[in-house]
């Protein structure tokens, strides 16, 4: 059974993973992080999952005030005081995400960060695995529902194949057919900036999406 | 003077059209090779690079043309090293909005992300600044050099066809003295002719084709010396003495025909001046590469000075000749005591 689940896991993170796009740095930097309350709370998507999305300040904090909190976990807290603690289940399993949020042209994006040492996962397994960052389109629509919508692994490979992007990256995996970016969080600003401004109705179309409906405020 | 400045102004030619052809087609492709990184140039790297070429057209033009001819040219260098800055600073700064501008305007749907940084962009533009002020200086210094090269062949041409002048002087001079010999032998009808003209013939085959020669071995000179005096004595002037003590290393070299005309003057005003026993004294030695040559004779004081020796046309060429092919490296002085006069020549055989 745990083996199945674990498979399973694995399976889901490596089919989440096949199709957005990856990158080892985050995709924001310290001036563009822009906080917003009204995401903390519990939210179900249209898969059935359920969310929760704690503010990571708050998460840091429960226990161990910030003035007995030891370095390490200062420095950890100083880094992602204004992002979210996720967690989200869907079928029984579970899985947590650091995501912070920031703001390119009033567009507020999310950086998705998996959690490591997360349950459930062979610690072999665990220590071949390098956890990427991932970059969220974050809209709030007129029912107050949020629409994320994650930035698809085909539309950089359409660009890269096109020849007509210049980003630092790496071709990954055992077939080398995935790409994983490697330019700076400044250049990837720059990519997200231009990528906004650029031509083509279906640019944020993308396998991976979902639409949040809140069912409480708070946990 | 003249002819150098207008070689000069011949020569100040800064072309505009092939140094600049130069200057960016390096620039691109140092640049190309630059932003492709380890990779191959792609189409998107020559797009990028053309237009980041673009925003380098008018700092560096501004540099090239307007500051280092206005300040450094000038010895400014301060006022120079300020501008330079402020160009640097503000054209780097104003680089992206330029760079933007172009690729927004004709590339939109390329993505230029990871080329370079804001700190990368002053350390480029100071790279090219650099750079094409070094290409401008040396294309300078070339040019200076090229001058300066015509200058010195200009010169050197001068140099040559004066001496090819004074050399033309001493040749008629020369025979003229020597044809008077031959005409006293032949009026008085002496034998010793035939032997005054084959000595002759042997001193004119040296002047013909040895003095053509920038150097000469001192043993070719001493020849002519000896041949000379053979030649002189054909006229057998009551109670005349000559003397020729050399010791030289004969290998030695020095411009052809420098000792003659003072021979010749001393022949001249002295022995044949109608003094009491005439003599004609000549001395050449030579020592750690010091040449020294002495030459006194005697002479009649009751001919005024300036009618005498001193002011012929072979000594004034020697000194004109002596201040071209040894300047200052060599002296010359000259002395007159009662009725003897005496020329002393020090040259620096060093190279």
């Amino acid at each position: 059974m745990k083996i199945r689940n674990t498979i399973l896991i694995v399976t889901c993170m490596l089919l989440l993973s096949s199709c957005v796009v990856k990158s080892l740095n985050p995709f924001y930097t310290k001036k563009s992080i822009s906080f917003d309350e009204r995401f903390i709370g519990k939210w179900k998507d249209s898969k059935k999952g359920m969310w929760t999305v704690i503010s990571f300040r708050d998460e840091m904090t429960k226990d161990t005030p910030l003035k007995k909190m030891k370095k390490e976990k200062l420095q950890l807290y100083k880094e992602y005081k204004n992002s979210y603690y996720i967690q989200r289940e869907h079928k029984g399993k579970e899985a947590l995400f650091l995501a912070t949020p920031f703001k390119i042209n009033n567009q507020t994006f999310l950086d998705f960060y998996p959690l490591e040492n997360q349950n459930d996962i062979d610690n072999l397994l665990e220590s071949h695995i390098i956890y990427t960052h991932s970059l969220v389109k974050y809209d709030v629509n007129k029912k107050g529902e949020i629409e994320i919508r994650w930035l698809d692994e085909d539309k950089i490979e359409a660009l890269f194949k096109e020849k007509k992007i210049k980003m630092n990256h790496k071709k990954v995996g055992i077939l080398k057919d995935k790409y994983l970016l490697t330019a700076s969080s400044e250049e990837l600003e720059k990519f997200i900036e231009k990528y906004m401004n650029s031509k083509g109705e279906d640019k944020w179309d993308t396998s991976t999406k979902y639409t949040l409906s809140k069912t409480s405020d708070t946990e | 003077m003249i002819q150098n400045k207008s070689l000069l102004q011949r020569t100040n030619s800064h072309n505009v059209a092939r140094f600049n052809a130069t200057l960016w087609v390096c620039s691109f492709f140092i640049l190309l090779f630059l932003f492709s990184g380890r990779t191959s140039p792609e189409k998107i790297d020559y797009i990028y690079t053309i237009c980041f070429v673009i925003t380098l057209i008018i700092p560096i033009s501004i540099n090239l043309y307007l500051l280092i001819p206005s300040y450094l040219k000038k010895e400014k260098n301060v006022l120079f090293s300020v501008f330079f800055v402020l160009n640097l600073v503000v054209f780097s700064e104003l680089n992206p909005l330029f760079f933007e501008f172009i690729i927004n305007t004709f590339f939109n749907d390329y993505y230029f992300i990871s080329y370079h940084n804001s700190v990368e962009v002053y350390f480029i533009f100071f790279l090219f600044f650099t750079l094409s002020s070094l290409l401008k200086l040396a294309e300078d210094w070339v040019y200076l050099n090229k001058v300066e090269n015509n200058v010195l062949k200009a010169q050197k041409q001068e140099i040559e066809h004066q001496l090819y002048y004074l050399k033309g002087q001493i040749n008629p001079h020369f025979l003229f003295n020597s044809l008077n010999v031959l005409y006293s032998l032949a009026i008085d009808k002496k034998e010793d002719v035939t032997n005054a003209i084959l000595q002759l013939s042997d001193i004119l085959r040296y002047v013909l084709y040895d003095i053509e020669a920038d150097k000469i071995p001192l043993s070719k000179e001493i020849d002519l010396i000896k041949s000379y005096i053979a030649f002189e004595k054909n006229r057998q002037i009551k109670n005349s003495i000559i003397t020729f003590d050399c010791k030289v290393d004969e290998q030695k070299e020095i411009y052809p025909m420098l000792f003659l005309p003072m021979i010749e003057n001393s022949f001249k005003h002295g022995l044949k001046s109608g003094v009491q026993n005439p003599y004609v004294k000549i001395k050449l030695t030579e020592k750690d590469n010091k040449l020294r040559f002495t030459i006194s004779n005697n002479f009649k004081t009751t001919i005024p000075l300036e009618k005498n020796i001193y002011k012929g046309i072979g000594l004034k060429n020697i000194k004109e000749n002596l201040a071209i092919i040894y300047p200052e490296k060599h002296t010359f002085k000259t002395e007159i005591k009662e009725d003897v006069y005496m020329v002393k020549l020090v040259i620096d055989l060093k190279q």
